[in-house]
């Protein structure tokens, strides 16, 4: 529900154009902090082989416009815990798809990229990311709020990988996200 | 034991031997118990067979719609989301185990219903044998079968049935045994009731030999055929007993009568006269005793023939007969002796004017069968009781001895006029 709130927010104010209201959500932000799941914690491992059943789960779940032979998923920024996707996702079993470490943001760099796992980056990062027009499915490392843009906010837990949903995002990516995963994302967030 | 015609032999047979109503009741009872008990049973397997079957279904149903709803949290392994998509599914009544288990054979989640109290190893049990296996659905992504819902059912519906199933077996066995009851009690009136009557009438028949008794009809056919017949029977054996009783009766007539005169004949004449004396000993009422018999009857059998002298012994019967009447007893002794008997007498004058009437109707000519004409005199002896003295003996000496005096008295007078001679 709060995020499906907080994303409403976000999409009504991304829609009039309005400057976002940064204070007026600071006391959800503040509850959501006090639960503890908004600061990551550093002494969390996570399991390459769970993180990778994950993503190839959304990855699977997802429908590009013109479906690509071999599907390309940019790794950017600097990445926490999906150092070992590279080794770990293809070994999942699903569609052919290649893994690309992608050093820098634009549009030339990510021209071939379908899918984008992105860690920690820069303001300006994020800006250029949205400015991309291709179809790309984002998966955020670390985003509490899920307000960064991305439509996957990954949640790391002990023993338990769960995300959520930027609506908006999923809405904007022209790409088609089947609604169980939409479902699992809304529900994967209640405490 | 059971074939002895004795009275006391059929009361005990009544008591041993079952009752046609009984039997009846019994037989109807027992019919109507198996028929329903049987339909009872029949619709109890096949519903349990009906409801299996749909719980079964409604199972599989429940398991694709949890194979669905599991898919995507299967897809990333994620147990608490998977708990949260099925929470509505267990929710349901029909199920007491639910797990998802991967295909590497890993169970991703199971629930099993909690215990439920004091009925649960037994409700366990239970299912365990109405639902054996586990209701296996696939759970498919990207048409790869990633996963297995395995759901076990409760049979706590199927129990709930096989008991109301069975209360109402119950309700209808106690309902169609009271109809049972009722109608063998109406068939009982219809069959037992006109039995009864011909029993009734049988019975009556042959100790009180009622033999007018005739048994009411019956609405059953063969009943009515047998009562039919049976009335029949007592028909005949009525006009059979009415001819043996007139039989009897011509008999006894006969017996007591002379057949010529239609008078009494001496055995009856023996009988009454013993009576009236005896009688007149005890109360002190008078006798008196009158002998007749007619004089040259020997000459006119003799001349005439017999077929003459019978006419006129009739004849002289017959005017005794009228002259007397039933008041007295007339009696003819045997030949052409004839006795009166005028017991109890008034006074020895009504003797003497009853004689000398009787002279007087015989003094009339008398037709013989040729057509001629005879005068039969009589003599008459008269003798009374109790005087002079004695019995019936004396009195009849005396009556014998008077009328010989008198037919000697008119032998010496000569004439052919009758005599009349007291004692």
């Amino acid at each position: 529900m709060r995020v499906s709130a907080v994303s409403l927010l976000c999409a009504v104010l991304l829609c009039t154009g309005l400057p976002a209201p940064r204070f007026e959500a600071g006391a959800a932000l503040a509850h959501t902090i006090a639960q503890g799941a908004a600061t990551p914690d550093p002494s969390i491992v996570v399991d390459s082989a769970r993180l990778a059943r994950v993503v190839r789960g959304i990855i699977s779940y997802t429908k590009w416009p013109e479906e690509p032979a071999v599907l390309e998923v940019c790794l950017i920024g600097t990445l926490r815990h999906g150092q070992g996707l590279e080794t770990a996702l293809p070994q999942t079993p699903g569609r052919a798809l290649r893994l690309r470490p992608v050093a820098r943001v634009d549009a030339e760099a990510m021209a071939g990229c379908h899918a984008a796992y992105i860690g920690e980056i820069s303001a300006e990062e994020q800006d250029k990311l949205r400015l991309l027009t291709q179809p790309l499915l984002t998966l955020r490392e670390h985003d509490p709020l899920c307000r960064s843009g991305s439509m996957f906010c990954l949640r790391f837990a002990e023993k338990r990988i769960s995300f959520d949903l930027n609506i908006d995002a999923v809405a904007r990516s022209g790409l088609r996200v089947d609604p169980k995963v939409l479902l699992l994302g809304y529900r994967a967030d209640r405490p | 034991m059971k074939y002895r015609k004795t009275p006391r032999a059929a009361s005990s047979r009544s008591q041993e031997q079952p009752r046609l109503r009984d039997v009846m009741r019994r037989l109807h009872l027992r019919v109507t118990l198996v028929s329903a008990a049987l339909a009872g049973l029949a619709v109890l397997l096949a519903g349990f067979a009906v409801i299996r079957s749909y719980a079964l279904d409604n199972l599989a149903l429940i398991g694709q719609s949890a194979s669905y709803t599991a898919e995507a949290a299967t897809v990333f392994n994620d147990e608490v989301a998977l708990a949260e998509a099925l929470a509505p599914t267990i929710s349901r009544e029909g199920i007491t185990e639910i797990a998802i288990i991967l295909s590497d054979g890993r169970t991703l989640w199971r629930w099993q219903r909690p215990d439920a109290g004091a009925g649960h190893r037994l409700r366990q049990w239970m299912n365990g044998i109405i639902f054996p296996d586990p209701v296996v659905v696939p759970v498919s992504h990207q048409d790869q079968k990633i996963a297995e819902v395995h759901l076990r059912g409760d049979a706590g519906g199927l129990l709930r049935y096989v008991v109301v199933a069975v209360a109402g077996a119950l309700a209808c066995l106690v309902f169609s045994a009271i109809t049972a009851l009722i109608l063998s009690r109406r068939l009982q009136n219809t069959i037992v009731r006109p039995l009864l009557h011909l029993t009734a009438v049988a019975h009556s028949v042959r100790v009180n030999r009622t033999f007018n008794r005739r048994v009411p009809a019956s609405s059953i056919a063969e009943i009515s055929a047998l009562a039919d017949d049976f009335n029949a029977l007592l028909a005949e054996l009525q006009a059979w007993g009415e001819k043996l009783r007139q039989e009897n009766e011509s008999l006894a007539h006969l017996a007591l009568h002379d057949s010529l005169t239609g008078l009494s004949n001496r055995v009856r004449f023996e009988a009454s006269l013993r009576q009236a004396v005896s009688q007149g000993r005890e109360t002190g009422g008078q006798v008196a005793l009158l002998f007749m018999d007619c004089n040259d009857f020997k000459a006119i059998n003799d001349q005439l023939g017999h077929a003459c002298g019978d006419a006129v012994l009739a004849e002289i019967g017959a005017r005794i007969t009228k002259l007397l009447g039933d008041a007295h007893l007339a009696v003819r002794l045997g030949g052409d002796e004839f006795a009166i008997l005028l017991a109890p007498l008034d006074s020895p004058a009504e003797a003497q004017t009853l004689a000398d009437r009787l002279l007087e109707a015989m003094a009339e000519p008398i037709r013989l069968p040729d057509g001629s004409d005879i005068t039969a005199s009589v003599s008459i002896g008269m003798a009374f009781f109790p005087d002079p003295c004695g019995d019936e003996e004396a009195l009849l000496d005396a009556a014998d001895k008077a009328m010989y005096e008198a037919k000697r008295s008119r032998r010496r007078a000569g004439g052919p006029g009758a005599d009349v001679n007291p004692v």
